[in-house]
C-alpha cells in the first residue's frame, strides 16, 4: 500500500505545479495590480511606478514566477502585499474557522443525506422516497446567500435573536463558537446534503438486485441488517467519491456564509485578496486548496480498500 | 418487454408522424415518472416565460414605475416594486431570459468541451490520456468560484462573460464521465469489428461511441444547467455578476434586495422562489430521465 501512497503523491506534483502556473498566470492577467489597488485607496503616498518596484512587481512575469517557486522550494509560502506578514500566518490564522465549518457542515450533511437516501432507495417510489427526494434535492435548490440571509434575517424579525457577531475560536470561548457556526454550518450542510442523498439512493439501488443481497435476505436475515452489513458498505464507495468532489463546493459554501455571517475564514481571506489583487497570498490559497483536494482524495481512494476487502492497492 | 417489443415492431408499423411519436413519448414519460414530468414542466414553463416575456410583463423592468419605491405586492404590482421603484414581477419574467441563457449556453458549452475532452482522452489513452488528465487534475484542484471570479475581472463584467466563467465548471466532470464511458466502450466487440472493417478512428468515436454517452451526459447537463445559474447568483453576491440594470435574478437576489431584507422582504423572495423552482424542476428531470435513459437502473 505504501509504495501506491508514494505512487500517487509523485503523480501530485506536476498536477501541483501545474495549479502553481495556472494560478500565477489567471492573477497576472486581471486588469489592475496591487499597487493599482493601494494608490485607489490611499493616493497620496508614493509614486506608482516606485510602489511597484517595492512590491517586486516591476520584474519580468518569469522572473516572479521562479522567486515564488523558489521560495516555495524552501518552504516560504510568500510574503503578503498588504500586511507585509508571511502569508502563511494569514493561513494559519483563517485556516481554524473554515475547517470548523467544513467539518460541520459535512457531519451535518452526512446525517441528513445517508437516512434520506437508505428510506428513499429501501421504499422507492413510495410517499417516503417522493418526500426525502423532495426536501434534499429542494434544499440543494435554494442558493446558499438567500437561506444565510433569511437565517439572520428572520430570527432576528421573530424572535429578536441574532447570533454572535465576534468570532472566538472553539478552544477559548466552546458555547459563543458553536452559538456562531451552527447556523451557517447548516446552510453548507443542507445544501451539501442533496447531493450526497441522491447519490446514496441510487447506489443503494444498484446494489439492491445484488446477489450477495439475496443470499443475505434468503438466509432469514432481517430487512435491517442486509441494508446495514451487507448493502451499504458497497454502496458507501460512490458516495465517498463524490464527497473528495464536494471539498469545492464546501469551499465555495464557505466563502459566501463566512461572508454573511462575518465570519474570518479562509473563504472570505481568498476573496479579499483577489480584490486587493494580493498576489502571493491568493497563489498561496490556491496552492494550499490544491494540496488538501490532493490529499483528501488520496485518503478517500485509499478508505475504498477498507470498504470492500476486494479492493488492494499495490 | 414492452420497450423491446416496440423496437422490434418500429421499423415494420405505420410510419408515424414524428410530432405524434414525440407526443407519445411524453406521455409515456409523464405516466411512468409524474415527479420528474413535474420537473419537465417547470422547465417548460421557463422556456415559455422567457420566449413570452414582453407579452407577459406589464411595465418596462427597467422604468421606474409610477407606483413608488418598495410596494408591497398589490394588484397593481403582483411581486411589489423594488428600492427604486421598478416592477418586480416585470423584472422576474424578463429576468427568465437571462437565467435561461446562462443555464443553457454556459451549461451547454461546458458539457460540450467536457465531451470532446472526455472523447479524446478516453479513445486515444496512452500519453494523450496522460496529459488530459492531469489538465483535468488542475481544474478540479483550483477552486472553481476563484476561477469563475477571476475570469469575470479578467473579461470584465457582462453576460457574455458571466457565461463564459460559469461555464468552465462543468468541463472536468463531463470529461471525466464521458472518459471512462468511452473506455468501457472501447472493448466492446461492435468496436474492435468496426475497427477491423477498416474504420477510421473518427468514425469510431462518432459513429459507435458517442452514442453511448447520450444517456449520461443528458444527466449531466441538466445537473451543469442548474450548477450555472447557482454559480451566477453567487457571482453577482460577490459584485462580479451581470451589470445592472440587466434584470438577472442572482443579481435581484444579492443586490440591494439584501440590503432591504427587513423592509421589503417581497424583493428578494421572488427571485430566491424563482431560482429554487427552477433548480429543483432541472434536479428532478435529471433524475426522472436517468431512470428512463440508463438501460442499468432501468431494471432496478
Amino acid at each position: 500500500m505504501w509504495r501506491y501512497v508514494v505512487r500517487r503523491l509523485v503523480q501530485a506534483v506536476p498536477v501541483l505545479i501545474g495549479l502553481t502556473l495556472a494560478v500565477f498566470l489567471v492573477m497576472r492577467v486581471i486588469p489592475g495590480d496591487a499597487a493599482t489597488v493601494m494608490l485607489q485607496e490611499n493616493p497620496t503616498v508614493q509614486h506608482r511606478a516606485e510602489l511597484r518596484k517595492q512590491l517586486g512587481l516591476d520584474r519580468s512575469l518569469p522572473q516572479q514566477y521562479l522567486l515564488w517557486v523558489g521560495g516555495l522550494v524552501t518552504g516560504d509560502l510568500g510574503t503578503s502585499f498588504w500586511t507585509n506578514g508571511p502569508v502563511s500566518q494569514e493561513i494559519r490564522r483563517t485556516a481554524p474557522v473554515t475547517i470548523e465549518l467544513a467539518l460541520l457542515a459535512s457531519t451535518i450533511a452526512v446525517v441528513v443525506a445517508v437516512p434520506i437516501g437508505i428510506v428513499s432507495a429501501v421504499k422507492q417510489d413510495s410517499i417516503w422516497d417522493y418526500l426525502g427526494r423532495s426536501l434534499s434535492i429542494g434544499a440543494l435548490s435554494v442558493p446558499s446567500f438567500w437561506l444565510g440571509t433569511l437565517a439572520i434575517v428572520l430570527p432576528a424579525i421573530w424572535f429578536n435573536w441574532a447570533p454572535p457577531v465576534v468570532y472566538r475560536p472553539i478552544w477559548e470561548a466552546p458555547l459563543h463558537n458553536l452559538g456562531q457556526f451552527w447556523i451557517p454550518a447548516l446552510v453548507i450542510g443542507v445544501s451539501t446534503s442533496g447531493t450526497l442523498m441522491r447519490m446514496t439512493r441510487s447506489s443503494l439501488l444498484e446494489v439492491l438486485r445484488q446477489d450477495y443481497v439475496r443470499t443475505a435476505r434468503a438466509k432469514g436475515l432481517p430487512g435491517r441488517l442486509v441494508v446495514s452489513r451487507h448493502m451499504l458498505r458497497n454502496a458507501m464507495i460512490p458516495v465517498i467519491t463524490l464527497f473528495g468532489a464536494l471539498i469545492g463546493a464546501l469551499l465555495t459554501g464557505a466563502v459566501i456564509t463566512e461572508t454573511i455571517f462575518n465570519l474570518p475564514g479562509f473563504g472570505s481571506l481568498t476573496i479579499d485578496a483577489i480584490t486587493k489583487r494580493d498576489y502571493p497570498q491568493i497563489q498561496a490559497n490556491v496552492l494550499m486548496f490544491g494540496v488538501v483536494y490532493v490529499l483528501v482524495n488520496l485518503c478517500i481512494d485509499l478508505s475504498y480498500a477498507v470498504l470492500d476487502p476486494r479492493i488492494r492497492y499495490a | 418487454m414492452p420497450e423491446a417489443a416496440a423496437v422490434l415492431a418500429g421499423p415494420h408499423s405505420e410510419p408515424a408522424a414524428p410530432l405524434a411519436r414525440v407526443l407519445r413519448n411524453v406521455l409515456r414519460f409523464v405516466r411512468r415518472k409524474p415527479f420528474g414530468a413535474f420537473g419537465g414542466a417547470i422547465i417548460a414553463l421557463l422556456i415559455v416565460v422567457a420566449a413570452a416575456s414582453p407579452i407577459i410583463a406589464r411595465y418596462d423592468p427597467n422604468i421606474s414605475a409610477r407606483g413608488g419605491r418598495l410596494k408591497a405586492p398589490s394588484p397593481a404590482h403582483w411581486a411589489g416594486t423594488d428600492n427604486i421603484g421598478r416592477d418586480l414581477f416585470s423584472r422576474l419574467v424578463y429576468g427568465s431570459r437571462v437565467s435561461l441563457q446562462v443555464g443553457a449556453i454556459g451549461g451547454g458549452v461546458g458539457i460540450t468541451i467536457g465531451l470532446f475532452f472526455g472523447l479524446i482522452s478516453g479513445y486515444a489513452g496512452g500519453l494523450t490520456d496522460d496529459a488530459m488528465q492531469r489538465l483535468l487534475d488542475i481544474m478540479l484542484a483550483f477552486p472553481g468560484l476563484v476561477l469563475a471570479l477571476a475570469l469575470v475581472a479578467m473579461l470584465g463584467a457582462s453576460l457574455r462573460n458571466v457565461i463564459i466563467a460559469v461555464s468552465v465548471g462543468g468541463i472536468p466532470t463531463t470529461a471525466r464521465v464521458v472518459r471512462s464511458v468511452v473506455l468501457s466502450a472501447k472493448q466492446q466487440d461492435y468496436v474492435t469489428a468496426a475497427r477491423v472493417l477498416g474504420a477510421s478512428p473518427r468514425r469510431i468515436v462518432l459513429r459507435h461511441i458517442l452514442p453511448n454517452t447520450v444517456a449520461p451526459v443528458i444527466v449531466l447537463a441538466t445537473i451543469a444547467f442548474g450548477g450555472a445559474i447557482i454559480a451566477e447568483a453567487s457571482l453577482s453576491f460577490l459584485g462580479l455578476g451581470i451589470p445592472p440594470p440587466a434584470p438577472s435574478w442572482g443579481a435581484m437576489l444579492s443586490g440591494p434586495s439584501r440590503r432591504f431584507m427587513t423592509q421589503a422582504p417581497w424583493m428578494a423572495a421572488g427571485p430566491g422562489i424563482a431560482i429554487t423552482a427552477v433548480i429543483f424542476g432541472v434536479n428532478i428531470f435529471g433524475d426522472a430521465l436517468r431512470d428512463v435513459l440508463d438501460p442499468r437502473l432501468r431494471t432496478v
